[in-house]
């Protein structure tokens, strides 16, 4: 008999790096959970939401819950920010049923820590590791603790500090196009700090920054490699 | 210019963000350690929000109760819809008493209204007298910051003005910038007939207004003309003496880090004496607070004006207050010009990452972020443009998943094109924003969704009965050793003398009278004073009695009403027997000060010496000597206010 999780993916990660959602199933399947992925749940509104499309957020975020009311057990999404937008925008927009689905949801590492990923899975790897605090886990879910504690749980690697570790990396959604150069500034700030840092691998729980922080480098043409906390988690997991 | 050619230039001022940057660290960094200081200060932070919202909505009761006692002591009390209103009071007060020249203290609501412009087309002169503000008006520039008006200048900028428009020779010492100040604001403050200045809280049940400052240019403004005219906000109104408390427990180690400032002034009405103005009047200003007050933004109006948030917004750093050509800049600015009637500002709101660090500096926790987005939301709804169609389809394909996966098939073709390892380099509009700095990802062949197979080897139950699910684990909660109620007196005293050296003054402790008579008579010598009339301990050193020569006297000699053990500071209350000028001209003040009147902290001590609000025109909180931190945040003492601060504690 085993529980089961509702995954939700994340448009990013979904279409972009399905790498990264199927290491976060490897994850949770690897602490005994059922993962079950609510298809039709895509996107959590977001980018209309930060813009000031409330009408088209909501037809986004009823869509979702409508779908998620159909599910049962935990729903788990490898980003602070969507999370983020699950737990206090959706509620913001007075969407029926929004706060049902809320309590509910949780960020991956923080669901994973909280069921006792560290005592049940085991890490080993190598590098040097850089962790990218991102703004709507950081400060909007006020987790920070989990992800680091799962970093650190890796045996082999180093964890290094960045310098101005809280400070945004300027991507902000669609601000990173409407003010590219504010946005492009904040990049070239955390990019300095990643570099400095001799990290050799660059992490977060975000991959909107983690792309934009990625799409920077590889234009600076700097070899960092940057890689989602569930991917590297899942790489390193010992069987 | 336009905001996007502001923000070009701006970006690329890298002298601006040296400035910015190590500014807005050294004060975050200030204000981490200045709040540790607080007891409960996250109770506190909650307390002071809760207060600040529940005023909101009271303002006009607040502005009645004010009104009843403040007008009981002889203050006019005005209020004005606008900044034309306020303006037409002001000149109007300055006709009727011939009043010409004006010295005027740090005042953003006064920046809102333009009051200098409209008071100078009156024929009415004002000079600046904060010396950050000082240099803005003789650059005819605009302050850049709240609390530090030219955080975008150097040393050698501020230099430069000085010896452009005052006709000095170039120097970038911080000191000798602020004592060429000094003496050129001196002889504005003796000559000025009217004191403007603004105001940081207006208390309802004392009908007194707070002023807080470093340099001691508002005690001047608020001390030594004719008339003080105060133009303050509407939402700068508290109802009671503690609620203004406890935001000044927040304020001044927000804005600058400083457990309190060098000076806190209570003014409470005209003079009483031969000294203070002859007319206090104080002009509530509503200028488009009501507008904001009645829509869904009016959380803002809690705001305290510490600027913390600018110090803490990544955006801030990277444009400079000049770039939201923008009386308020800032995510506070952000939101309250956004909010204010009209559409003037409407951009403004996209000068945001949404990271939080303003809402998580900010000492009475606005949703500053929350407001953000429902600002924008205004807007889209006024004005979608294009990106209304691009939101409507997105909507569309998001609720609609299998249109989206249909759709997907064309996209991916597309954006795939021209891509190398997953990745491309250049994109048409709107993406060519996020290429211009940076390689765009393209989706990948096969979404996760085309490749997910859901586990068939185990029976899926629902949530609670899972064997895996384990207890986390609080850590165990450990009870805090409790600190222990020793004797006050000792504790108190050697607190007060820790504090009061922190901030440089020089502290004798003396056994008795005799002692503090001999110490006092070490340290001023033979030379006449300036004095009050009645100094404890039966002290008697001469007195200047010739006003020509007040402002050149050297040693100022007060008692005091109070200390202050938490901060270090003095309680002056003014009286005819106790004037202000011996604390406030002479370069150099010696204040005796009884033990039995130090009190823990403010808090305690308005309480104790609530008699001092009803009986004293103003009152006093003095941390230490005069001090300026504007030019690139270099501490200089001794700015308006004396320059030294020696206090004889007696038994």
């Amino acid at each position: 008999m085993t529980e089961t999780v509702q995954l939700v993916p994340t448009c990013l990660a979904g279409e972009l790096r399905p790498e990264v959602a199927h290491a976060s199933v490897t994850l949770l399947r690897a602490m005994g959970l059922h993962v079950q992925v609510p298809r039709d749940v895509v996107c959590c509104g977001q980018p209309a939401f930060n813009t000031g499309f409330r009408p088209e957020a909501r037809r986004v975020a009823r869509h979702d819950v409508a779908c998620l009311r159909a599910t049962d057990g935990p729903v788990v999404l490898p980003s602070g920010s969507c999370a983020h937008t699950i737990t206090h925008a959706w509620s913001a927009l007075n969407v029926d049923g929004a706060d049902a689905i809320a309590v509910r949801t949780s960020e991956l590492t923080d669901f994973l820590v909280a069921r006792g990923a560290l005592a049940h899975l085991q890490f080993r790897g190598s590098g040097t590791v850089g962790y990218h605090a991102s703004c709507h886990l950081l400060r909007g879910m006020g987790i920070d603790d989990a992800p680091r504690a799962l970093l650190d749980s890796i045996e082999g690697i180093t964890v290094v500090p960045l310098q101005d570790a809280e400070e945004c990396c300027g991507f902000g959604g669609s601000f990173s196009v409407d003010r590219e150069p504010i946005s492009t500034a904040l990049l070239t700030r955390k990019m300095d700090a990643v570099e400095a840092s001799g990290a050799t691998i660059l992490t977060g729980c975000d991959l909107g920054c983690l792309l934009h922080i990625e799409g920077g480098l590889r234009r600076r043409g700097c070899p960092v490699r940057v890689v989602h906390i569930a991917q590297l988690l899942a790489e390193c997991l010992v069987p | 210019m336009t905001l996007e050619e502001r923000i070009a230039r701006a970006v690329q001022d890298d002298h601006l963000h040296a400035a910015l940057g190590t500014a807005a660290r050294t004060l975050r960094e200030r204000r981490a350690v200045a709040l540790t200081s607080v007891e409960d200060v996250e109770g506190v932070r909650d307390a002071a929000r809760a207060q600040r919202l529940a005023g909101i909505p009271q303002v006009d009761a607040l502005i009645s109760g004010f009104t009843e006692r403040a007008s009981a002591r002889g203050v006019h009390v005005h209020r004005a819809a606008d900044g034309a209103e306020a303006i037409a009071r002001v000149v109007s007060i300055a006709e009727r008493l011939g009043l010409r020249r004006a010295v005027k203290s740090k005042s953003m609501a006064t920046e809102e209204i333009h009051l200098n412009a409209g008071l100078e087309a009156a024929g009415i002169a004002v000079r600046e007298t904060d010396l950050g503000e000082y240099i803005v008006q003789l650059a005819d520039d605009r302050p850049s910051h709240i609390i530090l008006p030219i955080v975008h200048m150097d040393r050698s900028d501020v230099g430069r003005v000085m010896e452009r428009e005052l006709d000095v020779p170039f120097t970038d010492e911080p000191e000798e910038l602020a004592a060429i100040a000094r003496a050129r604001l001196r002889e504005d403050f003796l000559a000025a007939d009217l004191g403007i200045s603004g105001a940081n809280l207006a208390v309802a049940e004392t009908g007194g207004i707070v002023l807080v400052s470093n340099e001691g240019n508002i005690r001047m403004v608020t001390s030594l003309p004719r008339v003080h005219v105060a133009i303050v906000g509407t939402d700068k109104l508290v109802p009671t003496l503690a609620d203004a408390e406890r935001i000044l427990r927040l304020l001044s180690r927000s804005a600058t880090g400083q457990q309190s400032t060098v000076y806190t002034t209570f003014v409470n009405g005209p003079r009483t004496d031969d000294e203070g103005p002859d007319e206090v009047h104080v002009v509530f200003l509503d200028n488009g607070r009501a507008h904001i007050r009645a829509g869904e933004h009016a959380e803002i109006l809690g705001c305290i004006r510490c600027g913390a948030c600018l110090n803490a917004c990544p955006v801030y750093r990277q444009v400079g207050g000049h770039t939201y050509d923008a009386t308020y800049p800032g995510p506070l600015g952000a939101v309250f010009m956004a909010a204010l009637p009209g559409e003037d500002h409407e951009e403004l709101p996209s000068l945001c990452t949404l990271c939080g660090a303003c809402e998580q500096i900010c000492p009475v926790r606005l949703d500053l972020p929350g407001m953000l987005l429902s600002l924008r939301a205004e807007k889209a709804a006024r004005r979608g443009g294009s990106r209304r169609l691009a939101m409507r389809l997105f909507a569309a394909l998001m609720s609609r998943p299998w249109l989206l996966r249909l759709g997907r098939r064309i996209g991916s073709w597309w954006l795939r094109r021209g891509s190398s390892d997953g990745w491309r380099s250049s994109a048409p509009a709107p993406l060519a924003g996020w290429t211009a700095s940076r390689d765009l990802p393209v989706p990948a062949r096969a979404s996760f969704w085309d490749t997910f197979v859901e586990d068939p080897s185990v029976a899926a139950v629902s949530a609670q009965s899972s064997p895996q699910q384990t207890t986390f684990h609080a850590p165990e909660s450990h009870t805090s050793p409790g600190s222990s109620q020793s004797s006050p007196t000792q504790t108190t005293l050697a607190t007060f003398v820790a504090a009061a050296e922190a901030l440089t003054a020089t502290v004798f402790i003396e056994d008795d009278a005799a002692a503090v008579c001999a110490r006092v008579a070490s340290l001023i010598g033979d030379a006449p004073v300036l004095r009050w009339d009645h100094l404890p301990y039966g002290l008697d050193p001469a007195g200047v009695d010739d006003p020509a020569q007040w402002p050149h006297t050297a040693i100022g000699v007060t008692g005091a009403d109070g200390g202050i053990a938490a901060t270090g500071a003095l309680i002056l209350g003014s009286r005819a027997d106790q004037p202000r000028r011996p604390s406030l001209l002479p370069p150099h003040h010696i204040a005796v000060l009884r033990r039995g009147d130090i009190h823990d902290d403010l808090e305690a001590a308005l309480i104790a010496r609530r008699d001092l609000l009803d009986s004293c025109s103003s009152v006093h909180v003095i941390a230490g000597p005069s001090r300026t931190a504007d030019i690139e945040l270099h501490l200089t003492l001794g700015v308006h206010g004396p320059g030294r601060v020696t206090i004889v504690i007696g038994p």
